[in-house]
């Protein structure tokens, strides 16, 4: 009885030591298929450029869009959203909504002189 | 007899466990090594290929879709450079001469068509003509009938998965890295 009692206590150690690997494994496959910085990089060079700022705080969407187009790879898709933090309002959407990708965000504090904070709300995701 | 059959029932209980951490261990093999392969970047690319066409004096730039694009129409002169920027969605149309370089531009890619042979060296960058080497890229250094640009880069292939592909930044130009 006592064999089959620590052959018993040798595989509950075997299981919960699989159970932790199991876990590392699964975290390293889902970080290998996420990339964080993909929106950040993208979201960042095209603010350097100002052609964002000013198609967002004119309220151009089809303007939004092609500067984002002219950016990113023709296959990708995008999503971006635009808040006013006054309203606290959604003031301009464009892209695809149903990506999961992570979302980089930025805050914009005006435009031309002028105090109207918008948060920029930015994703790159293939095919939503 | 009683140890006996407390040895087999031991050791069948053990195997199994033993057999079955081993078979998940050896499942799980395969999905780190494709994991930490996927890791590295084999190589950069443009995310967008622009091509200019010339038809009987204009020049048609083009883009997988429609995209802002900046054209820069050079125009070698006696006393100098001469350059107008034209700023648009592709497919955007512009005049140009023959002996007029055309340089498109998006964020992320260039597409030139040479022209007549230039003096000295220029700088073009998608504002215009600069004096010096701009802080980002990309850009095209022209000098005499020959030009380069920076970075040398080929555009990335026209289906990259995101899945596989990673947006970087390479000598200071927004690029695609493709995994291996």
């Amino acid at each position: 009885m006592n064999f089959t009692l620590d052959a018993c206590v040798a595989a509950l150690i075997l299981a919960v030591a699989l159970a932790y690997f199991a876990d590392s494994v699964a975290g390293a496959a889902w970080g290998a298929r996420e990339h964080y910085d993909d929106s950040l990089v993208v979201l960042g060079r095209l603010l350097r450029h100002y052609d964002l700022q000013r198609a967002v705080y004119s309220n151009n969407s089809a303007l939004v869009e092609a500067v984002i187009r002219a950016a990113m790879h023709p296959s990708h898709e995008y999503y971006l959203a635009v808040v006013d933090l006054e309203s606290e309002a959604v003031v301009l959407e464009c892209g695809s909504s149903r990506l999961s990708s992570h979302l980089a965000s930025v805050t914009l504090p005006g435009w031309n002189g002028t105090l109207r904070p918008l948060v920029i709300c930015f994703r790159v995701g293939g095919g939503g | 007899m009683e140890y006996s059959v407390d040895a087999l029932a031991s050791l069948v209980v053990f195997s199994l466990a033993l057999s079955a951490a081993l078979a998940a261990l050896a499942g799980s093999l395969e999905v780190v090594t494709s994991a930490s392969t996927r890791r590295g970047l084999v190589r950069a690319a443009l995310p967008i290929s622009i091509e200019v066409e010339s038809l009987n004096g204009r020049c048609v730039v083009r883009a997988p879709r429609r995209c802002l694009v900046s054209v820069v129409v050079v125009s070698p002169r006696k006393s100098g450079l001469e350059y107008r920027v034209v700023r648009g969605l592709a497919p955007l149309e512009v005049a140009a001469a023959e002996r007029d370089w055309v340089v498109a531009f998006t964020y992320a890619s260039v597409a030139v068509r040479p022209g007549a042979p230039v003096r000295g060296r220029a700088v073009v960058t998608m504002y215009g003509v600069a004096r010096a080497e701009p802080e980002l890229g990309p850009y095209v250094v022209i000098g005499g009938s020959g030009y380069r640009v920076v970075p040398d880069l080929r555009p990335a292939a026209s289906a990259a998965a995101p899945e596989s592909s990673a947006y970087l930044i390479r000598n200071s130009t927004l690029a695609l890295g493709v995994r291996g």
